[in-house]
């Protein structure tokens, strides 16, 4: 054979092995049901049942228990969400859910990064995670066309491989498949990391990073989407922002401009918005740094409490008791309130070496503001003439179950995470 | 344009294509395009400064060959008349004259490389008016490869000064060998007599070169994703707080640091070689498995050859037989003359590893490691007779395999604790880490144990990957005593050999991009 003739067989030869073990590895990895990341299966198992959907990118995911919410609420529910999980990610898998269950309500979360991602630019992982959860070819097809970039394909390729053979190297050598447990119903709580901020940290880093508050249109679309979805098939939406931990807060700045965003999109579409990084009581709740697995979301211990928070949030506005008192009325008010707020208070400026204080610039280059941007003169404060609450209100027998401690977090290894 | 990218691999099947399509003659033209495309992809800012030296070094190097023929054209039709002194007198202003080239284009050259390395202007804002109102910041990034091409285009430049070499008169050429692209990030740092040949050789296409190639590209991510990112989490992390770890730890991230640095730069130089063995171009080899050398020097001589090669013609053996040099060791001989007669060497080579030292860096840390390795040289040239009368007496059979795995194992824990150095941060961390692993040392309970509580799941799996990938290594490198790799791949069955290059290029996918997508080699910080 001559060596141009050889090379052409050879490299031909070459990519259709590649493509065969592509085959091979990826088509194991999408066909493992109860994979850490395809819960195919488990919502094929539940198909009629369920009545309440939980969904929304990671915040969501690690952050909301559908079991306990179910045990208290005596719902059906199920944590549709996943990480990096794009609005049109949601509608997909939405539109799937809906069409097989009786689905009532619909918590749609959104956070600081919803509106802002660029479907075929951003998130490319999120986005392989939603793949081999959309039921059939087409529903697939018609995500990968809208879902992703030229660019992101060799991204999304490596990607599979990737899972695939993680997926093998487990099954093969006995190890954690890290599966996803039918019994959670979508949740996936995991244990606290390390999240605190030292004193130090909080009087430098006070709104060092500028938090990304553009508006990419078509994530609105998706949203329109969804809300239009849902109320088709009776399902009534409500809005949630999880919370992250203080850390994010005190460190970015552009938060009321983002919540500006979040309100005028929920008011326009006559959605309520329920925001619980403005939570009143949020750092009494999570004042412990094992509330959260990392610094922007919660742990399956801080998750537990932020169900619990969410029971009694609905079940008040069930009883059509005044939900606004619940939550400050800006970032700017909560950040006042803010733990940090006092050490960076009470630092002494005067006399600090200005010499060891770091720049507060954003790595960006920009400036950042002079103050925490004021919310808009129209932003809706309480009524003034809103009725009190009644006094027993704060006394309301919560269900048993709300709040509590999770199992595992004993005093004994609670102490053993703070060191 | 990273290596392990998508546009790269695009640039070469591209180059490919048009390499073997166009006539032979203009093949290095194609060649040329391709190099000054990847370099420009890098900023073009960096492109004005490689462009500036081979400007320079083209015209220092006609400045000089101009000088030297005129020269000889001038004695031979002057030589009869001419009396000694005369021609004596000559040779001296001849002289005077190509040192005044060589030096101010040796300064500038230095200089930019100075500038940008130990002064670090790079991390300066310029901010020029533009206009009325408007201001330009600019921040300047290292020239892509500046350490790499200054030192291959100055060696040029000095064999041209010798005579050596011919100065090359086509520009464009000269261009091509400063910055040609598989070579220009890392190396090797290669000789114009050997690359020259090379590069403008009219290349047939040879299925050999391009499956021998191709596999050694396929071997080099194999090494460089697979096993030096996977443990670059780890030995990043120790030791950056490895007081918080117990010794153990601090150990084994030592060791595997020598491990992820020599998987990452030989890694790097498979890929490089690799690629120009596809186009039918031989590269000098870096490295000849400097982990079984037997002493440091050895080891200095199998690991970053290239490098090794340049400091010892352009700098050690000009030190070495400098006429003061030669005169101090012949005045200390008259009273010890084994001491004196090793002395010029040992000057020569303090010179040399201090600036190898100072190439690597600008921190004390650096230097001293330079001077250590030298240090080590040194001593063992001056005790190597003594030894040697030791081992006679006792009997020690030096080609026994216990004695020959001893001292190549002793050899690699030196190297590794001087390596490790300047590594930790300052030269103070760097002792520190050793102090902490010897005197807080303790004993793992488990095989877990070794993975500190940083080192996510995803990390552990990969480490061990890795640990099995490096024992791999090692058989290999065995295997390698005998021949090269190339040709044990060669004795397997044409389809086989194919099936098994599928294989690693998946697993390669598979586990390699997920850890460093394709992240920067840690020599290019050079």
């Amino acid at each position: 054979m001559r060596d141009s003739s050889k090379t052409l067989v050879t490299v031909v030869l070459f990519g259709l092995l590649m493509v065969l073990f592509s085959f091979i590895v990826i088509r194991s990895y999408e066909n493992s049901t109860y994979s850490s990341e395809n819960d195919r299966q488990v919502r094929e198992d539940l198909a009629g049942t369920i009545d309440t959907i939980i969904t929304g990118a990671s915040h969501a995911e690690y952050g909301i228990d559908p079991v306990k919410l179910d045990k208290n609420l005596g719902t059906s529910s199920y944590n549709l969400s996943g990480p990096w999980q794009s609005t049109y990610g949601t509608l997909m898998l939405l539109r799937e859910e809906l069409a097989r269950n009786p689905v009532k309500k619909v918590y749609l979360t959104i956070s600081e990064d919803t509106f802002w991602v660029k479907e075929t630019t951003d998130g490319v992982l999120g986005d392989a995670k939603i793949l081999p959860r959309l039921n059939g070819l087409s529903d697939r097809l018609e995500y990968m066309k809208n879902s992703f970039g030229l660019r992101e394909y060799p991204k999304l390729y490596q990607d599979m491989v990737n899972r695939g053979f993680t997926y093998w190297s487990a099954a093969i050598l006995g190890g954690d498949i890290d599966g996803v447990d039918p019994e959670a119903r979508g949740f996936y709580g995991k244990p606290k990391n390390s999240v605190k901020l030292s004193d130090e940290d909080a009087v430098f880093n006070k709104d060092r990073y500028k938090l990304n508050t553009n508006v990419n249109q078509s994530n609105w679309k998706n949203l329109d989407e969804i809300i239009k979805l849902c109320r088709e098939h009776g399902a009534e939406v409500q809005v949630i922002v999880v919370p992250v931990s203080d850390n994010v807060i005190w460190t970015r700045y552009g938060w009321d401009l983002w919540y500006n965003h979040a309100k005028a999109f929920c008011a326009e579409r006559g959605v309520e918005l329920w925001d619980f990084n403005l939570y009143k009581e949020r750092y009494d709740l999570f004042k412990d740094w094992y509330s959260y697995r990392n610094t922007t979301h919660l742990s399956d211990y801080g998750a537990s409490k932020f169900t619990g928070v969410l029971i009694k949030t609905i079940k008040r506005a069930e009883a059509g008791k005044n939900i606004s008192k619940l939550f400050y009325t800006s970032y700017a008010e909560m950040k006042e309130d803010s733990p940090y707020a006092a050490i960076y208070n009470a630092y002494d400026w005067e006399n600090a070496d200005p010499s060891k204080r770091p720049a507060q610039t954003d790595p960006s280059g920009e400036e950042p503001p002079a103050d925490e941007e004021e919310p808009p003169a129209d932003e809706e404060e309480p009524p003034a003439d809103k009725e009190e609450e009644p006094a027993d209100q704060d006394e309301e027998p919560d269900d048993e179950d709300l709040g509590d401690e999770p199992e595992d977090v004993t005093e004994e290894n609670t102490e053993a995470g703070k060191e | 344009m990273a290596f392990v990218s998508y546009r790269f691999l695009a640039l070469i099947v591209i180059l490919f294509v048009v390499y073997f399509a166009v006539p032979k003659r203009f093949q290095w033209i194609v060649l040329l395009a391709a190099s000054l495309v990847f370099y420009a992809s890098a900023g073009y800012v960096g492109l004005m400064f490689i462009l500036a030296t081979s400007v320079s070094i083209y015209c220092g190097a006609m400045g000089l060959q101009a000088i030297s023929d005129n020269n000889a054209v001038y004695l031979k039709a002057n030589k009869a008349e001419m009396t000694k002194e005369e021609r004596g007198e000559r040779k001296k202003r001849v002289q005077r004259k190509m040192r005044l080239v060589l030096a101010a284009v040796l300064l500038f050259n230095f200089g930019i490389l100075c500038m940008f390395k130990y002064l670090h202007l790079g991390n300066v804002r310029f901010i020029a008016m533009m206009g009325s109102s408007r201001l330009l910041s600019v921040s300047l990034a290292v020239p892509l490869g500046l350490s790499f091409y200054t030192f291959q285009s100055t060696g040029y430049l000095i064999d041209v000064y010798w005579g050596n070499v011919t100065a090359e008169r086509n520009y464009f050429k000269t261009l091509l060998f400063i910055s040609f692209f598989p070579q220009i990030t890392q190396g090797p740092i290669s000789v114009y007599e050997d690359l020259s040949k090379e590069l403008f050789t009219e290349h047939s296409y040879s299925y050999l070169n391009f499956s021998r190639g191709a596999r050694r590209f396929l071997w080099g991510m194999f090494k460089k994703m697979l096993i030096a990112d996977a443990l670059a989490p780890y030995v990043n992390g120790v030791f950056a707080n490895y007081g918080e770890y117990p010794g153990y730890i601090a150990l084994l991230a030592a060791f595997g640091y020598s491990v992820q640095i020599y998987t990452d730069f030989s890694g790097y130089m498979d890929m490089a070689c690799g690629i120009s063995q596809i186009f039918g171009i031989k590269l000098t080899e870096n490295f000849e498995r400097p982990y079984f050398a037997k002493s440091v020097a050895e080891y200095w001589r199998r690991w970053h050859i290239s490098l090794g090669v340049w400091f010892k013609r352009y700098l050690y053996f000009p030190v070495a037989m400098a006429k003061w040099n030669k005169k101090l060791g012949k005045n200390v001989s008259a009273k010890s003359k084994g001491f004196g007669r090793n002395l010029p060497a040992a000057i020569a080579l303090i010179v040399t590893w201090a600036a190898t030292g100072i190439w690597h860096g600008s921190s004390a840390g650096y230097v001293v490691w330079g001077l250590l390795n030298g240090a080590f040289i040194i001593v063992s040239l001056w005790t190597d007779p003594v030894f040697a009368g030791w081992k006679k007496k006792l009997k020690i059979n030096e080609l026994a395999f216990p004695w020959r795995a001893a001292v190549t194992i002793r050899t690699f824990i030196l190297v590794t604790f001087i390596k490790v150095l300047p590594e930790v941060g300052t030269l103070r961390d760097g002792l520190g880490l050793w102090k902490h692993a010897v005197t807080k040392l303790g004993i793992p309970e488990s095989f877990d144990a070794i993975f500190p509580d940083f080192i996510d799941y995803t990390q552990i799996f990969n480490i061990k990957l890795a640990l099995v990938f490096t024992a791999l290594l090692f058989v290999t490198s065995l295997l390698q005593r005998k021949k090269p790799l190339y040709e044990y791949m060669e004795k397997v069955p044409w389809l086989l050999r194919i099936v098994i290059m599928a294989c690693v290029a998946m697993v390669i996918i598979g586990f390699g991009f997920s850890q460093s997508g394709g992240g920067g080699f840690m020599y290019a910080r050079f």
